[in-house]
């Protein structure tokens, strides 16, 4: 589903990311991990289209990023979506038009019912018709989940998708995530919070200073 | 296509003031646009009408008869100046005289004093070389004398050269500033709304899909612009249609406002915006 192969990213000549390389299996689940500083979130926007690489390629289904024409970048953000570490949502909007959006773009038609289902999963059903503004950081982390998740995407990058949650909150996340994944979505994780995959069965890729170290 | 619609409104309503500013702008740009074009077009009609009269009057001599007169009228067909040849006798010219002045008063003279003529009709390329033409004719056989406007040609074709080129020169001022106008406006738009924006493209938006409201918020303020224009337009053409304008000022009825100018002017108004909007908007990059 996703491959690296030997990936050099710079930022004003310090490597960022240092021969990179990994696969990941179409419907698994995995952990990226690392200090911070160490090229998390660098890593999850070369695969997402945001950032380029300095060598090495990268594919993602079926999509060459190296040489990726302009005008697929669009595609490629449909097939996998992002959910950041500052959630990057609509303040001013409501939770609903917030979940809303991706399906618009695409030219869904039944907008309502998928909103809904989706705002069910993430428990925030009562939540449709608040600003987001108004939310709490576990909420508004929610919402960005469910408009990650709306359009069933196939594979969802999730930075630090529990920064700033207290552990319960966390929990809950990560199971949501786990869901997702069981329903056949292929789902990376960056995280600096071990207790996640301290006892999982997830594959778990360490980064350090831009290398993987494990 | 409703979304996009209503996110285009929203967001003038959102800028109803800068909106509402580059709308009466542009609109004045318009306005001024249309009434220059108005008066080229006017012109254009009037100096049209006018040397379809410019004539040159050809007198011939009184030893010729009908043989030498066919040929001169040959002659003169030759030339390819000439739109329209029409020979009027000095029996036929008398007749027309006596309809203007009092007969009794031609009576007098005894006899016929005019002579007979051919009133030759330019063509309208050829009106600048009246004078070189009227010189050659002057040359023919038979011919007593010529007679030409000249004065009166050559002011009328500077004068519709002079409103030409003018004219142009400032559409194309008032077509640039009305892009600027546009462009600055949506610029603007396209700034406040940075936020979105990324937020759209990281969600898998098209730039077409992006691009969309802001020229619909464009084409928007070029139509809504027009119409002001065309509001003043209308306004001043009943103006000077009024009734103690017309008495004082016959000419004003020779106005011609072209009805098309109503519909073409909301249209063009529709272009300006997109264009101006997309070169405002340029390329949506995504890294
Ligand atoms: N746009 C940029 N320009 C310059 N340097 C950058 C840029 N983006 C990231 N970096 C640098 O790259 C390194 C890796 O950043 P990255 O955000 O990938 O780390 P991270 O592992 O996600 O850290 P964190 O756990 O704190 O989120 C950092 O040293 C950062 O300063
Ligand atoms: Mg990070």
């Amino acid at each position: 589903m996703i491959t690296l192969s030997n990936v050099y990213k710079y930022y004003e000549s310090v490597a960022v990311l240092n021969d990179v390389s990994f696969h990941v299996e179409k419907g698994e689940l995995l952990f990226i991990t690392g200090p911070s500083g160490a090229g998390k979130t660098t890593l999850l926007k070369l695969i997402f289209g945001s950032e380029i690489p300095d060598e090495g390629q990268i594919k993602v289904g079926e999509f060459e990023l190296t040489k990726i024409k302009h005008s697929m970048i669009p595609h490629l953000r449909r097939f996998a979506t992002f959910i950041f570490q500052d959630f990057k949502l609509r303040q001013d909007l409501t939770v609903f038009d917030n979940v809303a959006l991706p399906l618009k773009i695409i030219g869904e038609r039944d907008i309502k019912r998928k909103v809904i289902d989706v705002l069910k999963e993430v428990s925030l059903r009562h939540k449709s018709d608040s600003i987001v503004r108004t939310l709490s950081g576990g909420e508004q982390q929610r919402v960005a989940i469910a408009r990650a998740v709306v359009t069933n995407p196939k594979v969802i990058l999730a930075d630090e998708p529990t920064g700033n949650l207290d552990p319960q909150t966390s929990e809950d996340v990560f199971s949501l995530l786990k869901k997702i994944n069981a329903q056949g979505c292929t789902v990376l994780i960056a995280t600096h919070n071990p207790d996640f995959f301290r006892n999982s069965p997830y594959r778990v890729l360490t980064l350090k200073e831009g290398k993987i170290i494990q | 296509m409703k979304d996009h619609i209503i996110s285009a409104i929203k967001g003038l309503w959102l800028n109803r003031w800068s909106t509402l500013m580059a709308t009466m702008s542009i609109g004045i740009c318009f306005f001024i646009f249309t009434a220059l074009f108005l008066i080229i077009y006017n012109v254009e009609i009037f100096t049209k009408k006018l040397s379809t009269k410019a004539s040159v009057v050809v007198y011939l001599k009184k030893e010729a008869n009908s043989n030498d007169i066919a040929s001169l009228t040959e002659d003169l067909k030759k030339l390819g100046v000439f739109s329209k040849l029409n020979y009027i006798s000095k029996e036929d010219a008398l007749k027309e005289m006596k309809s203007m002045i009092d007969p009794q008063l031609i009576e007098l003279i005894g006899y016929n004093p005019l002579s007979d003529t051919i009133e030759a009709f330019v063509k309208e390329d050829s009106l600048n070389s009246v004078e070189l033409i009227a010189n050659k004719i002057k040359k023919l056989p038979f011919v007593e004398d010529v007679y030409y406007p000249v004065n009166i040609v050559k002011g009328i074709n500077i004068m519709r050269i002079t409103v030409l080129n003018f004219g142009v020169f400032i559409l194309t001022l008032l077509s640039i500033a009305i892009l600027f106008i546009l462009y600055a406006t949506v610029k603007s738009f396209y700034w406040k709304k940075t936020e979105e924006i990324e937020i759209l493209k990281l969600l898998g938006a098209t730039p077409s899909y992006i691009r969309l409201p802001f020229l619909m918020e464009g084409a928007i303020i070029g139509i809504g612009g027009t119409l002001f224009a065309e509001f003043c337009l209308v306004l001043i053409y009943f103006t000077l249609h009024s009734k103690n304008l017309y008495t004082f000022l016959p000419a004003i009825s020779q106005i011609v406002f072209p009805l098309e100018v109503l519909y073409i002017l909301p249209i063009s108004g529709m272009f300006f915006g997109i264009i101006s909007s997309f070169l405002a908007l340029g390329r949506i990059k995504y890294q």
